[in-house]
């Protein structure tokens, strides 16, 4: 690439002055400055890498401009530019389609000088990345398919979806219901895509104490020691952000930052330090609704939202049960040691009309405990015991022995701990042996 | 006391006093023209043209600090969006009336 062609559309002669003066400073920038929607509309022949496009324009609205302009050239990158009070309503606009939104002020220049230095080099490595011999569709999906597996239509929109994922580099949110395999959607997109070759670091942050986050994530400097967070590791690669829900105010700002500018800066820390990381976050939260109660930053919202990305349910995809089941089933049993055992066809049935509110988890979890209950090389529904009763509530409305409580509250926890009978032993202050008695008695 | 403050054109501007005296150059060149635009419009009770111009002016209100007039073309330009238009007139004198001074100050500071 000679020359990286910049659009400027701003009919604000102050704004437009700044960006061309700051952008003009690099000789590889060519800079077009337009005051008008239909002045970029027109000259869009030209071939620009980058439009930074006002949302006030005095003919078209910049919603309109933008429009028009992912009509003729969707790849083409557009940053709208935005008074302030207007983010609001800038920010939706990164839903049709825009690559960023920057707030009018004294800082605009520099960042869209930084943007525009990011996507050139975005630009040339994907001219390097099409000289090279690439995944194919079908290597892609078997790929995919080693990570989630399945053949139904929920799975294949999935995996249509993860193919635009991995050939670029926008920001992943990933929603889902626990158990839903976030986790192994971002690991398959992060091993398709060209950030494979750096780290792929995943924080799950309910696990992390509050107080050990901000320094587990941006890395900390103490008494001249600098230890590197999540983001420095992950250098070149993926940081994976699960059970992403709300944080402290300062640690959304620096997340923020990360992903605005590509910057940090590490606890105790004084300079700022450049990072190019891939941000994913898995999420059972309503973001959206984290957002509009405030609890979320508006501007945070919606630059992890980036990509969006909807799990669906095993209840949503239940022809992939059997398939599912039969895989974890031979997983489990190699992996134990026992001898290959086979789910007959009434066991399937029985595991694919029920609704498995756990989802993929909570079936790994009840396969695995019929491996281990059944006595034959052949699983039958009888082998299967599917946890019906989650809640307390749920739990008590059905009136039963204390016996018959006992063993519901066993298998509640087998089923919420991938079928650990030591850690459900210890978390219910029982004897192991207990639970192995019940389970060889078939009374859970 | 200066009616304007060039703190954030300065950060802007990263040491280069020409690119700072450019903007001030693009600033008397093309606001009192907007200003009086808004005045113009107000008159003709075109309210959406007045409450886009101040939209449109604000960020060189704030890049050239005059911090007078940040709330008030804020209010020009929510007033003049919800048709408020009683309470408009006071907001645009106060608008021209700190302008001029601004400009004052810069032809002083320019002069000397």
């Amino acid at each position: 690439m000679d020359v990286f062609k910049i659009f400027i559309v701003e009919d604000d002669e102050c704004y437009a002055e700044a960006l061309t003066y700051h952008l003009s400073m690099n000789p590889d920038y060519k800079v077009y400055r337009f005051s008008s929607g239909r002045e970029c509309l027109d000259n869009l022949g030209l071939c620009p890498h980058l439009v930074s496009l006002d949302y006030s324009l005095p003919d078209l609205s910049g919603e309109e401009v933008l429009r028009k302009i992912k009509v003729r050239n969707p790849e083409l990158p557009v940053v709208m530019v935005s008074a302030q009070e207007q983010i609001a309503t800038a920010v939706g606009l990164l839903k049709e389609g825009a690559v960023d939104y920057l707030p009018k002020d004294e800082h605009t220049p520099e960042r869209l000088w930084y943007l525009a230095r990011n996507l050139k080099s975005e630009a040339a490595q994907q001219e390097t990345n099409e000289l090279l011999p690439g995944l194919s569709k079908t290597e892609l999906r078997k790929e995919f398919s080693r990570r989630v597996i399945g053949e139904s239509p929920a799975v294949k929109k999935l995996y249509n979806l993860m193919e635009k994922a991995s050939s670029s580099d926008v920001t992943l949110s990933i929603f889902g219901e626990l158990g839903t395999e976030k986790e192994a959607v971002a690991r398959a997109i992060y091993e398709s895509s060209p950030r494979r070759n750096g780290a792929f670091i995943k924080i799950g942050l309910n696990d992390v104490p509050k107080e050990g986050l901000e320094s587990l994530l941006f890395g900390e400097e103490v008494q001249q020691e600098v230890v590197p967070g999540a983001f420095e590791k992950a250098n070149g690669g993926v940081v994976f952000l699960d059970d992403f829900s709300q944080l402290e105010d300062g640690l959304q700002a620096k997340i923020l930052r990360v992903l605005r500018d590509g910057k940090l800066r590490r606890v105790e820390g004084e300079a700022l330090i450049e990072v190019d990381v891939r941000v994913m976050v898995g999420t059972h939260h309503d973001l959206r609704r984290d957002m509009e109660s405030g609890s979320l930053r508006e501007d945070l919202y919606f630059r992890l939202l980036g990509l969006p990305v909807e799990m669906p349910t095993l209840r949503e995809r239940s022809t992939d049960i059997p398939m599912l089941a039969e895989y974890y089933l031979g997983q489990y049993c190699r992996k134990n040691g026992f001898p290959e055992r086979l789910l007959t066809g009434m066991a399937k049935e029985k595991l694919r009309k029920y609704s498995f509110p756990g989802n993929v988890r909570e079936l790994q979890s009840v396969v695995q405990r019929a491996a281990v209950i059944s006595d034959s090389t052949q699983i039958g529904p009888e082998d299967i015991s599917l946890n019906e009763s989650l809640t307390i509530k749920e739990l008590l409305m059905k009136e039963d022995t204390l016996k018959g409580y006992n063993a519901r509250i066993i298998r509640h926890y087998l089923d919420k701990y991938d079928c650990n009978v030591l850690l459900v032993a210890d978390k219910l202050n029982i004897g192991k042996s207990t639970i192995y008695r019940m389970l060889k008695n078939r009374e859970i | 006391m200066s009616h304007y403050d060039l703190t954030k054109l300065r950060a802007m501007a990263q040491g280069n006093e020409a690119f700072v005296q450019r903007m001030i150059g693009v600033f008397l060149e093309h606001t009192p023209e907007q200003v009086r635009q808004i005045t113009e419009y107000f008159h003709n009770h075109n309210l959406p043209k007045v409450s886009a111009l101040a939209h449109k002016i604000k960020p060189s209100i704030d890049l050239m600090g005059i911090e007078e007039l940040k709330t008030v073309i804020r209010e020009i330009e929510l007033k003049a969006k919800e048709n408020q238009e009683d309470d408009l007139p006071s907001l645009i004198d106060r608008l021209n009336t700190i302008i001029n001074l601004v400009f004052k100050d810069i032809s002083k500071e320019l002069a000397a």
